[in-house]
């Protein structure tokens, strides 16, 4: 026990997080996974009251005095329909933090990107070579002309871009054209997800989830356009071994769950709520009232999120689970309400789930 | 080769979404997707120093002659042991004039997403 509390108390900070500005969004994706979007998991209901510009400032002095921040994500909802956005941004900067605006691309203006362009980093999301498919995934008309209007712009504005690419049945085969009008874009470097499910897209995922032969097709496409553009390429959500064959591939980087250590992107939501990344629903606590530090080291959620095995997970190969940790905790928290279940996109490919409906 | 350098006096103009540079009547085009537009912006109507790296009348370089000196903007980089930054510029677009023209030509994209993507406007 004093080793584990020993081992614990030692735990390397993290440097990245993720600050969700507001839940305002002029999207509807169907694949959107954020705990809010969800009725039924009743996040923070009571309460839809916006952190104001101060308290923006204060959470981020105290992260980086706790930590030793260099980089913040600034997502939501869609950050730019944050006013202060240039403030916050200059802000950040300010601290010497590297900040990324995540966004659909909708609002950026070249106005919008010169205000904006402190910040320097930008993520747009690009679905497809055809405006219908990008359209219909992010639920909004004229979003797909209005994204590369933006990534025009960031482009002419001399920001960086880098492009995300979420991988559903509707949009997997049009992977290739999409990195390449990326690449004409101006992208630096290329962001791929496959779907990853949540309370919300759950009941999309017979016509989105992609399959694990799907998500094998897309990462050969992916390893032949790396090598050959020479484009940096990772992928954050899990790709579970034990469905797909990562070890094939040299020019893609893969992301596997931090387990709330060094390398996790804690998320503080619109309200200052710390949540363990971006896609769980679970509120560790409140930025405003306490300290990142008490919370890392002491609150007994992360303490189970770190050690809970999933049982689906008990045959794996040893070296398989120990980078994949049972993949993505947070979905799987979401769509069955525990940590105890497995990422249900492996139960799904194996055709071994009973609890989601899928027809 | 060692490049030959002179000076030219120059101004900053703008024609429609174009900028150009103005020396002795002759104007050249100052390149959109090497330079962000908001720092040829800074200059329009002002005089400015022309760097030609050689006799070949390629532009080199444009800044500005005020008091407070703005930023030495590239716009043209003939040699190749310049600037590597524009090097690195001129091979970005050199690039995405490249796949551009492929997405094009497959008809993946149109014309006007072709010409924008190139900083063009549709004739």
């Amino acid at each position: 026990m004093q080793n584990s509390l020993e081992k614990l108390s030692n735990r390397a900070l993290p440097r990245s997080f993720v600050l969700e500005l507001t839940r305002s969004c002029n999207h509807a994706c169907m694949y959107c996974y954020t705990a809010w979007g969800a009725q039924d998991l009743n996040y923070d209901a009571g309460n839809q009251k916006e952190l104001t510009t101060e308290e923006v400032f204060t959470i981020v002095s105290r992260l980086q005095d706790e930590c030793p921040v260099q980089t913040i994500a600034l997502s939501g909802g869609e950050p730019l329909l944050r006013r202060d956005l240039p403030e916050i941004l200059t802000f950040i900067r300010g601290r010497g933090i590297d900040p990324m605006i995540i966004t659909n691309g909708m609002l950026l203006t070249p106005e919008k990107v010169e205000q904006t362009l402190v910040g320097g980093n930008y993520e747009v999301t690009l679905l497809s070579t055809n405006p219908e498919i990008h359209d219909r995934l992010a639920g909004c008309p004229g979003a797909w002309e209005a994204a590369i209007d933006g990534m025009v712009n960031i482009r002419r504005g001399g920001g960086n871009l880098a492009v995300a690419f979420i991988a559903t049945k509707l949009n997997y085969q049009d992977l290739h054209h999409t990195v390449e009008l990326a690449i004409a874009l101006g992208a630096y470097a290329l962001m791929y997800n496959r779907l990853n499910l949540g309370k919300y897209n759950l009941r999309f995922a017979p016509i989105l989830l992609p399959s694990p032969e799907m998500v094998q097709e897309n990462l050969d496409t992916l390893e032949e356009m790396a090598d050959k553009y020479k484009l940096p390429i990772s992928i954050s959500v899990v790709c579970e071994p034990c469905v797909i064959d990562t070890q094939r591939y040299q020019h893609i980087h893969f992301g596997y769950c931090p387990l709330a250590g060094g390398d996790s992107y804690f998320t503080i939501d619109p309200r200052g709520n710390i949540r363990v990344c971006n896609h769980s629903p679970v509120i560790l606590g409140n930025m405003l009232q306490e300290s990142f530090t008490g919370i890392y080291y002491n609150h007994p959620y992360l303490q189970k999120f770190r050690q809970t095995m999933p049982e689906e997970c008990n045959d794996c190969k040893p070296e398989w689970k120990e980078v994949c940790g049972g993949g993505c905790k947070a979905a799987a928290e979401q769509c069955f309400g525990n940590l105890d279940h497995v990422d249900p996109f492996v139960t799904i490919s194996k055709g071994t789930e009973k609890n989601i409906p899928l027809n | 080769m060692e490049s030959k350098k002179r000076l030219a006096k120059g101004k900053i103009v703008k024609e429609g979404e174009r900028y150009f540079v103005l020396v002795d009547q002759v104007k050249h085009e100052l390149p959109l997707n090497v330079i962000p537009e908001k720092n040829i912006k800074l200059l329009v109507g002002k005089d400015v120093e022309v760097e030609y790296s050689n006799p070949i009348v390629h532009i080199t370089g444009v800044f500005g002659t005020g008091a407070v000196r703005p930023p030495r903007i590239i716009c043209y980089i003939p040699v190749p042991d310049f600037n590597p930054l524009v090097i690195d510029a001129i091979a970005q677009y050199e690039r995405i004039q490249l796949v551009a023209n492929q997405l094009l030509e497959e008809k993946v994209i149109t014309k006007e997403i072709h010409a924008k993507l190139l900083g063009k406007t549709v004739q």
